[in-house]
Formats: structure tokens, sequence, C-alpha cells
């Protein structure tokens, strides 16, 4: 671990307590996932997904993520993954624990 | 005429108190206090930071340690009847695990049902992070599809690779039967329609990517073959 990280880690928690704040609605859990999606994401062509957002009541998390659509331009269900991002998201601080790609 | 009447100044008392007393308390607290949000600061720093090296999102159940990958290399063995669905996904683990490692693509399958004998059948090689796989065709008759069975590939630090995405566990909703992972570290895990999960228990151990470290249960190195780096793929 350097020093680098030691500071950006320092720093981001220190911001993300002064700044946190609860996720209540489907819109807001859709506008962080999406715009924490874009920022690290932004190679993907998301014209090709679509963006769902569920709530898991056990975990109190937010899940945003992206289906891959088929050639009829709807969400192909059968595919399994499908590269588009997966976000999680928690609702009581909207702190982004998980933003990676799905396979 | 008359002169200006100039009285003279008071002596000092001695309990009255200098007049930059007040100024120099001041400077004290404010002082003091700037010291007290410097420490709160650091504390909260450091907490910050330990909490961040020690929480990390991927943290995967460490795998006990694995063949190579190169004796696992071998042809399918196509239709042979398992006695549960299980052993029939984990037959499929033992046949393409490897090779989805070793040609960083995944594989798909459906576990099919024939009287009291499950096999998996319908392979399908999909790419680096995804793998078509429709029931359509086995949801009557002979051979029903009573799973599904993919594995991840190899390691990557950008993919879920040790969970079930969110797409997979929609697969399995959407078509009402569980579906089984093999993952890159050879767990062999499968999640149910209604979204809960267990692992499954294989001996001997399906191969895994060497690129996971089974100690620590985190990935180790992500290869420039899975990374994107030469000869390496990304969705576009």
């Amino acid at each position: 671990m350097n020093i680098l990280s030691f500071l950006v880690s320092g720093c981001l928690s220190i911001f993300g307590c002064c700044f946190s704040s609860p996720v209540d609605t489907q819109e807001d859990a859709l506008r962080i996932g999406e715009y924490a999606a874009r920022s690290k994401w932004s190679q993907i062509n998301y014209d090709k997904y679509s963006v769902y957002v569920d709530f898991n009541s056990n975990t109190n998390v937010w899940c945003v993520y992206y289906l891959l659509k088929g050639s009829d331009g709807f969400t192909d269900f059968n595919v399994l993954g499908g590269g588009g991002p997966e976000v999680h998201i928690r609702m009581f601080d909207g702190k982004v624990i998980v933003n990676a790609l799905q396979k | 005429m008359f002169e200006p009447i100039q009285s003279p100044p008071p002596p000092p008392s001695p309990s009255q108190p200098p007049q930059n007393f007040f100024s120099a308390k001041s400077t004290a607290l404010l002082v003091f206090a700037a010291f007290l949000l410097l420490l709160l600061f650091c504390v909260m720093y450091c907490c910050g930071y330990y909490y961040c090296t020690r929480n990390t999102a991927h943290v995967a159940v460490p795998a006990p340690p694995g063949p190579d990958l190169q004796n696992f290399n071998r042809l399918p063995e196509h239709r042979i009847s398992k006695s549960s669905i299980d052993l029939a996904a984990e037959a499929f683990g033992r046949d393409y695990a490897g090779r989805s490692i070793n040609e960083i693509r995944e594989y798909a399958a459906l576990i099919l049902k024939n009287g009291g004998e499950y096999y998996y059948d319908h392979v399908i090689a999909g790419d680096v992070s995804r793998a078509a796989l429709s029931t359509m065709g086995y949801r009557s008759g002979g051979h029903i599809a009573v799973a599904g069975v993919h594995t991840h590939g190899c390691s990557d630090v950008d993919y879920i690779g040790e969970e079930f995405s969110l797409a997979d566990k929609r697969w399995s909703q959407d078509n009402n039967i569980p579906l089984y992972l093999i993952t890159p570290s050879g767990i062999l895990k499968v999640v149910d329609p209604d979204g809960t999960e267990r692992a499954i228990a294989v001996e001997p151990p399906l191969p895994r990517d060497p690129g996971y470290d089974g100690a620590s249960g985190r990935i180790r190195k992500t290869l420039d073959r899975c990374s994107g780096g030469p000869g390496g793929r990304r969705p576009q």
C-alpha cells in the first residue's frame, strides 16, 4: 500500500463521512448508480444496455445494474452476465460499495 | 486665558487585568481548539484508512489448493448421466472450467433431466463476459431443463467473478430454475429462483485460475490477457 492510496482513502473516508446522506428513493439510487457506472466504465457503449434498479431489503442495499439488449432493442433475459456495470449503493449513507462489471 | 485642565492618568489598579489579557486567553483557546480539531482529523483519517483497507468489496471464500490447469484440458464427456443435478453441474465444471479459464470465455449449458438421470447438454461458448442460454425447447417433453450451469472464465479485478451477477440471478428468476456457477477460484455454487445461494463441496477440487490467491481469497494478479492487455478482450 503506497502513500498515494493512504492519502486518497483517508480523504475519501473523511469527505464521505461529512457529506453522506441516506438514499431513500429509487430515483436517487439510479442517479448515483448511473453516475458511478459511467464515471468508472466510460468505455462501455451504454446504448446497448437497459438499466434496472432493485432494492435488497435484507442488506439495505440498492442495486443498479445494466442488462444487455437483444437485436430487437429489448432486454435479452437469456444472457448470463453481459459485461454491463453493477453498482451496489448502501442505503443509509449512499456509499458505493460495489462498482464492477458483470460476468 | 484659561488653560485646559489636564487630569493626571489614574494609577494602575493591581486588581485590574492588563488590556491584552482577553486576547491572549482567546488565542490560547483558539490554538487548543485547533489542536483538538487536528487530532480529531488524524483519528478520523486513520479510522477511514483502516476501514478502506480492511473492507474490500470483493472478498471471496478461500479456495483449497487445486491442481494445475493443464491436467483439466481434456475432452468433455458428453451425456454421462448423473444421479443428481449437483453432480451433473460438477461434471460440467470438470470438463469446462479449465478450458474457460485458459480461453478467457464463459461456457454455459443446460442440465437436463431424462427419467431419474441428469446430464448437461446444449453447451454454449460465450465470450469474456457473457453467454446466452435459452431453455426454449427444453421446457417439456422427455428432456426437461432443470437447471443452468456456467463458468466465469479467469480472475479479473474489474469483473464480479466470484459471485453471481444480477444478470445471472435474473436468469434464474425468469426461467424459474436454479443456476450453477463455477467461479475462477474453482468454487461450485448455485442460486435458486428465490435468490438463495449455497456452495457445493466438490472433491477433488475443480480447476482454478492461477491468478487467484487461495490463501487470502483475493485476486493476486490480473493476467494481461484477462484485463485487455495483449490478447485481452473488453466489452465495447
